[in-house]
């Protein structure tokens, strides 16, 4: 918004204003439109320009040439991003996969774990059983019976 | 949609096995030692047993030494008694 140089009170609305084009020292053309402002406070008139733009000059060929450019890096942009969902997809897959591979995992020492409890219950009972079942315990209780008679 | 139908068929399947098995797990864990309980009581019982299977055998010796001293001694006895 322009603003009076004198009071710095706004001014919208320009007199009248034109487009200027000027070529710069290091080869831009600065593009802009100066107006000239009226400030009804102080009652003068000053210019302000809106709308700078820095521009270059370049041969059409080069143009075309980077719009041909732009065209292919959206190409190639666009089959990254497929790439890019495709890689996705099967990442889900391998974490699947790969949850399922150690919920497995984790089964199959549980069934490590149980074959060999059950194994070291086994000898335990065979050994209680055939403790249970010895003749000695049976023939020295008679004995026994001898004895408090 | 099919595939991922499948995977939680699959880890549902999974996670019950893996909940059975560890249920089966903690039935073992808690058996074994009842049962290693009853085999130190059984074999407490058989060392008791053969303990007392000794001291009869002892106690038999014993009574067999005492009837023979007994049988040696008797006869003078009644030697001297005769005259």
């Amino acid at each position: 918004m322009p603003t009076c140089p004198t009071c710095r009170s706004n001014v919208s609305e320009p007199l009248r204003t034109w487009p200027i084009v000027k070529a710069e020292k290091n080869g831009e053309i600065v593009d802009c439109t100066v107006g000239i402002y009226w400030c009804t406070k102080c009652n003068i008139k000053f210019p302000f320009a809106v709308g700078r733009q820095r521009l270059k000059l370049i041969e059409t060929d080069k143009l075309e040439e980077l719009h041909d450019k732009i065209k292919m890096v959206g190409k190639v942009k666009q089959e990254l991003m497929k790439k890019v969902d495709q890689l996705e997809q099967e990442k889900a897959i391998v974490e699947e996969s790969l949850i399922l591979a150690r919920l497995e995992d984790k089964a199959e020492n549980l069934k490590v774990e149980i074959s060999l409890l059950k194994e070291v219950k086994r000898e335990l009972e065979s050994m209680i059983k055939y403790l249970d079942h010895t003749p000695s315990l049976k023939v020295e209780t008679s004995k026994q019976k001898c004895i408090d008679q | 949609m099919m595939l991922t139908q499948s995977f939680d068929d699959k880890k549902k399947e999974l996670e019950a096995k893996i909940q059975a098995l560890e249920a089966e797990k903690v039935t073992l864990q808690e058996e074994i030692p009842h049962l290693r309980e009853n085999l130190t009581l059984l074999k407490l019982e058989h060392q008791v047993q053969a303990l007392e299977n000794e001291v009869f055998d002892l106690r038999a010796e014993r009574s067999n030494l005492e009837q023979e001293i007994t049988n040696y001694t008797q006869p003078q006895e009644t030697h001297l008694t005769s005259i």
